[in-house]
């Protein structure tokens, strides 16, 4: 029996899009894309801007595939480069700012929570405003330090851990808030 | 019930979300993709015009300059002609060229470091010209000697009768159209080609012969108007 290898790699199907073929960056589109508008969901409310920098996203990854030193994952590449777009558009938006907090205890939030859905996770973020979930997203999710977030969003490292203290707080008192009404409808 | 702390939960389930995009999204990404393609296209031919532009004035500046620089000396030609012997024309005059000679002698003095003082010079060179060597043809090298034959009877007789002046120039002439009948190489009558060549030189031989003579013999010449 013949097997026909149907799955092409990253790095093979880059060469290929290098090589100006558009079938190879629809391909690559076609893997990633659904995995690449969920991170710009995480950092944008409306799914329709959303999808607006997840376009743009890709337009300038392919743009700038020979910058691609395969070192790492094309996938983490292209997340990198979401979750700029994602900054850029708050910020153009004029959505993204961060006020200076005096208390910059940086504690991981530690309650035992149940097993939330993933809908319910993401109304409790996009509760946030912004700038703490920019930081909360980028740290938690994204895995950035706080050196890597400060850079990229042009914030000094206090101010970074100071968002997202207050992000964890925020998070934490519309936990409570929600376990106190579960409490009284029982 | 179990119990997952919110962070964690975050990480876990947000990561690894999907979100299927619009059916149009792709397309989207394609134009913008045309777009850029054509942007790098139309970048490519500015580029390579202006690159062409650049040289294309570069090579032109370095032409004009190198043009500048040298200067044209007239040659000496040699025309060949097919009944003359070869002659050297002379160049139109003596050609002066000016070679300028910069020198730039450094100075390096201990005290400080003033360098450079250039002093010009200009040096002018005469190109000497080899003196030419032209050969005379046959027939005024003949109207010499007969010139000089009519200045000996002179010299000897006191004067010179005009039998004897045409007697000396039909014997030249004779000798004239002989040797050029020899040069022609031609193989048809002697006579009459000999009578022929005597006729058409006749006039202009005899008017060649006095004028060397009385360009020569200017002494002579009086005594013979007077005898006249």
């Amino acid at each position: 029996m013949k097997i026909i290898a149907l799955h092409t790699s990253d790095d093979a199907l880059i060469k290929k899009a290098l090589r100006n073929d558009a079938k190879a960056e629809q391909i690559l589109y076609n893997r990633h894309a659904a995995k690449m508008l969920g991170v710009c969901r995480t950092y944008i409310k409306d799914i329709h801007y959303a999808e607006d920098v997840m376009i743009q996203g890709f337009t300038r990854a392919f743009e700038n595939l020979a910058k691609f030193r395969f070192e790492g994952s094309f996938e983490g590449w292209l997340r990198r480069i979401m979750v700029r777009e994602a900054i850029d558009f708050l910020r153009t938006r004029r959505e993204l700012y961060f006020a200076e907090i005096d208390e910059a205890e940086v504690l991981p939030a530690h309650s035992a929570e149940p097993d939330y859905d993933i809908e319910f996770l993401q109304l409790l973020i996009d509760n946030l405003p912004n700038g703490y979930k920019t930081v909360l997203v980028m740290y938690t999710i994204e895995g950035f330090n706080h050196k890597e977030i400060a850079e990229m969003l042009g914030v000094t490292e206090s101010t970074s851990k100071s968002q997202l203290f207050k992000a964890r707080k925020m998070l934490q008192e519309q936990l409570t808030s929600i376990q106190k009404r579960g409490n009284e409808t029982i | 019930m179990k119990q997952y702390n919110i962070e964690e939960q975050l990480q876990r389930k947000l990561k690894e979300r999907t979100i299927t995009p619009s059916a149009e999204a792709w397309n989207r990404i394609a134009y913008n993709r045309q777009q850029q393609k054509k942007k790098k296209k139309r970048l490519t031919w500015y580029w390579t015009a202006a690159a062409i532009v650049i040289i294309s004035l570069g090579g032109l500046l370095f032409v004009v300059l190198s043009n500048n620089d040298t200067i044209i000396i007239p040659q000496q030609t040699v025309v060949e002609q097919p009944s003359q012997p070869s002659v050297i024309e002379p160049a139109p005059e003596s050609i002066m060229h000016q070679e300028f000679k910069r020198e730039i002698i450094l100075q390096d003095k201990k005290t400080n470091l003033n360098t450079t003082v250039a002093i010009e010079k200009q040096t002018s060179i005469r190109q000497e010209i080899k003196p030419l060597n032209i050969k005379p043809d046959s027939e005024t090298v003949k109207a010499n000697e007969v010139a000089l034959a009519i200045n000996e009877l002179v010299l000897l007789k006191g004067s010179v009768t005009n039998d004897e002046v045409d007697s000396l120039l039909h014997k030249a002439q004779k000798e004239i159209a002989m040797e050029r009948l020899k040069n022609k190489n031609l193989p048809t009558n002697d006579i009459a080609l000999l009578n022929e060549a005597e006729k058409e030189m006749e006039n202009s031989f005899r008017d060649k012969t006095l004028k060397i003579f009385n360009l020569k013999f200017k002494t002579i010449k009086i005594a013979i108007k007077e005898k006249h």
